[in-house]
């Protein structure tokens, strides 16, 4: 076999996505980008004597958000334990040992960052290059290689050339204004309207137990979405607080709600071992007893009046 | 001049906080910034100017008549001032020629894409056999491009044939099996 003879050198690992990858190599006088997508590989080349600048911004530390991610995947993993069936367990445990692999591999593999190039017409995004490690590796190689094309620009140098750029430390950047949304608010309404489904529940039990599911599913999905989107975008505190805390209160929920199926699904197995009909829906499922039905309804009110409340007040004051 | 904006926040980082090995904190999202520059950020962004002619006896440019030429065109031979001049590949060339050598993929380094037959070849051959009876239309397309595609240039980084090798390896034998489940059926008793 006629072995491929290449002037390139690999610069930095691929980085691998669902269509493709990208990858950065380095010839004796430029850089080239491929952006593969598998079937066609297109490239960019940046001339060593023409690149301007290498701009590494690290982006937000995401610590807290990767180890929860982990604690999910260990939780996750560990269902495999409890569910009884082979195919459960195979599922379980072979689902949540990829999970694990990619949190702990996300972990390892450092904070993430951005990695723009310049030149004097483009500004170039270096995906390859998006973990603070990789980036040191990447100047650490790429510097000398662009300092031997070019030379060194020395600071009396920047000195000189440092009239022709306007941005100065002193100059603020005017705040921009970005509006919190109504997601807060949002949640603490359907805990309203669910407090409600769940007295009612107590009185309607065959018509509504199949509709709380959904709609605790629903305030779950909100709550995560809410407390993910928050960022500095909303200064609200006293409403993200008590979201957390409602977040406890639901996993409590959860707990019961599962004690609930597991003893009804129980008691349709045993009838069906009895020779008796299973019941064809949920219908004889009851997702809550009486004491628990006050609690789930108790903490949802408080918490939606509190949270309506607090988001009423702490919503920040439009400015003209 | 090119303006340094901040990955994080786009704000232009200061001139001062260039070249700090340490980085520097971005005075707007107050993360820590590392900005390599280099000489090339100095240079004026226009290129070379082309020369006039000083007197008739002098070549001209072919495109520009009233510039003077510098240097011939390694493909047509046509006198080129220093703005027709594209110099690629250590050859020479005029706007036209390089054109012409990018449309007939002659020159390498000014490829911007290039079709991985290799890999379509072995997707054709593998992909189908999940579903098991597209392979019957998967095989011989893989066959195919295999044989149509043997000699087309591959990735311009570091890549063997063996894709080409697996695809028709897998394709032979898909079309083999095929064969024998055929003559199978046929050799089948009938039912009366």
């Amino acid at each position: 076999m006629a072995k491929n003879k290449s002037i390139y050198r690999k610069l930095t690992p691929r980085r691998r996505g669902i269509g493709g990858f990208s990858q950065l190599w380095l010839a004796s006088d430029h850089i080239l980008l491929v952006r593969s997508s598998r079937f066609v590989e297109q490239y960019r080349r940046f001339a060593l004597a023409d690149i301007q600048a290498i701009v590494v911004t690290p982006l937000a530390d995401h610590t807290p958000w990767q180890l929860a991610a982990l604690g999910a995947s260990i939780v996750w993993t560990l269902v495999f334990l409890v569910v009884d069936s082979t195919a459960g367990k195979i599922f379980f445990g072979a689902t949540g040992a990829i999970a694990i692999g990619f949190s702990m591999a996300d972990i390892a593999l450092g904070r993430r960052c951005r990695c723009y190039l310049h030149t004097a017409v483009t500004r170039e995004l270096l995906t390859p290059v998006s973990r603070l490690r990789s980036a040191r590796a990447f100047l650490e190689r790429i510097r000398p290689a662009i300092e031997a094309a070019q030379g060194t620009l020395s600071f009396d140098q920047i000195a000189a050339i440092a009239p022709a750029v306007t941005a100065t430390p002193a100059d603020a950047p005017p705040e921009v204004p970005q509006a919190p949304g109504y997601l807060p608010e949002a949640l603490f309404g359907l805990f309203l309207v669910n407090a409600v489904f769940v007295l009612l529940m107590q009185r309607f039990p065959n018509e509504l137990d199949n509709v709380l599911p959904t709609t605790f599913f629903g305030e779950f999905v909100i709550l995560i979405f809410a407390l993910a989107r928050r960022g500095v975008r909303d200064p609200r505190r006293l409403v993200y607080a008590l979201m957390v805390i409602a977040l406890l209160f639901m996993s409590w929920d959860a707990v019961g709600l599962a004690r609930s199926f597991t003893h009804y699904m129980g008691s349709v197995m045993e009838q069906s071992r009895r020779g008796r009909p299973a019941p064809p829906s949920l219908t004889g499922w009851v997702a809550f007893e009486h004491a628990p039905a006050v609690l789930a309804a108790g903490w949802r009110m408080v918490a939606g009046v509190a949270g309506l409340v607090a988001a009423w007040f702490e919503r920040p004051v439009k400015t003209a | 001049m090119t303006t340094l904006c901040c990955g994080g926040c786009s704000w232009p980082i200061p001139v001062e906080s260039w070249n700090r090995e340490e980085g520097v904190r971005c005075p707007v999202c107050g993360e820590k910034i590392v900005a390599l520059v280099f000489p090339a950020i100095a240079r004026a962004r226009s290129g070379a100017q082309p020369e006039g002619l000083v007197s008739e006896t002098e070549a001209s440019c072919f495109y520009h008549p009233g510039s003077r030429a510098v240097v011939p065109c390694d493909e047509c031979g046509r006198f080129l001032c220093s703005l027709c001049e594209i110099e690629i590949d250590g050859r020479r060339l005029c706007p036209k020629c390089f054109e012409n050598s990018l449309a007939s993929n002659r020159l390498e380094a000014a490829e911007t894409q290039r079709t991985m037959y290799d890999t379509i070849a072995l997707a054709l051959a593998t992909f189908p056999l999940l579903l098991f009876w597209p392979a019957i239309i998967g095989a011989p397309a893989a066959l195919y491009t295999v044989v149509r595609r043997w000699r087309a240039p591959l990735s311009i980084l570091p890549r063997t044939r063996i894709r080409f090798y697996l695809a028709a390896l897998f394709a032979a034998a898909e079309l083999a099996g095929a064969g024998f489940i055929l003559r199978a059926i046929l050799r089948l008793p009938r039912v009366q």
